[in-house]
């Protein structure tokens, strides 16, 4: 390149502002990856969706045992009869479970402690449930397409006719990300 | 020196040159300061998370109020988020500003259907005998 030409010059100038363009919009694309990496753009709810979600199975009139003469509901009592029964699913999909949409699976396990007996699962939208559990446990927690699970346990007591017994509740929980 | 002959002088080309790129840089410090400028004003002026934070809120507390085996009646202080138009869905609340609506799902059934409350500062939540109902408690 002969340096006395005009057009060699002005070249050699833009050659020596590439960098500096470059590094420029480095700066640009991280000042704003900064602004918005400080910035909380959403809330976490998993904790209260789940924690709330086993708290109105518990209250529910559809597993609880309901006293016939005060009409009281009993919390942490299960009605046996209504956890045997077969439309048992049906009336938690009814009561609870963001209508159609799909943002919660469960399945609600109960044992008899004073027996060892585990009697059948209940659950609540089993193929989600199903399909989002694999995901949760292959650890895919983060993203678009992750999962989460939570399990709460409750020691709980159960009615069946006359009889009261120990128990313990298992509520196994999953939730999409998005 | 003339001045046609500065104009045509390798000297001249060098001053041209590094006066256009010195006035490009600053140039490009004006647009970058304006860009960042906006974008941290849009964030200043934007209502999403507000309305992401109050959908969660309000649909949450109305899940918990449904759930509860006996009557109750909540007064929820609104007077932050009074802006916003509120829609009692099937399934959804949706929080609208201007157009830009965020919802989000119920998890207990039991609601009436298709409430609006506009700009309220405070909303009441009942469950009496079974039944849900929210209204505007505006004074």
């Amino acid at each position: 390149m002969r340096t006395n030409d005009k057009r060699a010059t002005i070249s050699l100038e833009m050659a020596l502002w590439l960098p500096r363009l470059m590094f420029l919009v480095l700066v640009i694309v991280l000042t704003s990856f900064l602004i918005h990496y400080f910035i909380a753009d959403n809330v976490d709810t998993f904790d209260v969706e789940t924690g709330l979600f086993s708290g109105s199975i518990l209250f529910s009139e559809s597993i609880s045992y309901v006293h016939p003469d005060t009409g009281r509901l009993e919390a942490g009592t299960i009605d046996l009869n209504k956890f045997l029964s077969a439309d048992i699913s049906k009336k938690i999909d009814s009561e609870l479970g963001y209508g159609s949409g799909k943002r919660l699976g469960a399945k609600i396990s109960l044992e008899n402690l004073e027996t060892g007996e585990k009697y059948a699962d209940v659950f609540h939208k089993k193929e989600f449930y199903e399909e989002k559990t694999v995901i949760a446990e292959a650890g895919y927690a983060r993203g678009a397409g992750g999962a989460r699970a939570s399990v709460k346990d409750y020691y709980v007591l159960i009615k069946d006719a006359d009889s009261l017994e120990k128990g313990l509740l298992t509520i196994s929980m999953v939730m999409p990300n998005s | 020196m003339s001045g046609k002959h500065f104009r045509n002088s390798k000297k001249a080309t060098l001053v041209t040159a590094k006066s256009m790129l010195a006035l490009f840089g600053l140039v490009m410090v004006v647009v970058v300061y304006l860009m960042l400028a906006s974008q941290v004003n849009g964030i200043k002026n934007d209502t999403t998370f507000e309305q992401i934070y109050i959908s969660r809120d309000i649909a949450l507390l109305t899940d918990a109020i449904k759930s509860s085996p006996s009557d109750i009646t909540y007064k929820y202080s609104n007077k932050i988020s009074s802006r916003f138009d509120y829609t009692f869905g099937k399934d959804n609340l949706d929080l609208n500003f201007e157009g830009n609506v965020e919802s989000f799902p119920y998890m207990a059934k039991g609601a009436e259907s298709g409430t609006r409350l506009l700009y309220p500062q405070v909303i009441v939540f009942e469950k009496k005998d079974g039944m849900f109902s929210v209204k505007n408690e505006n004074k």
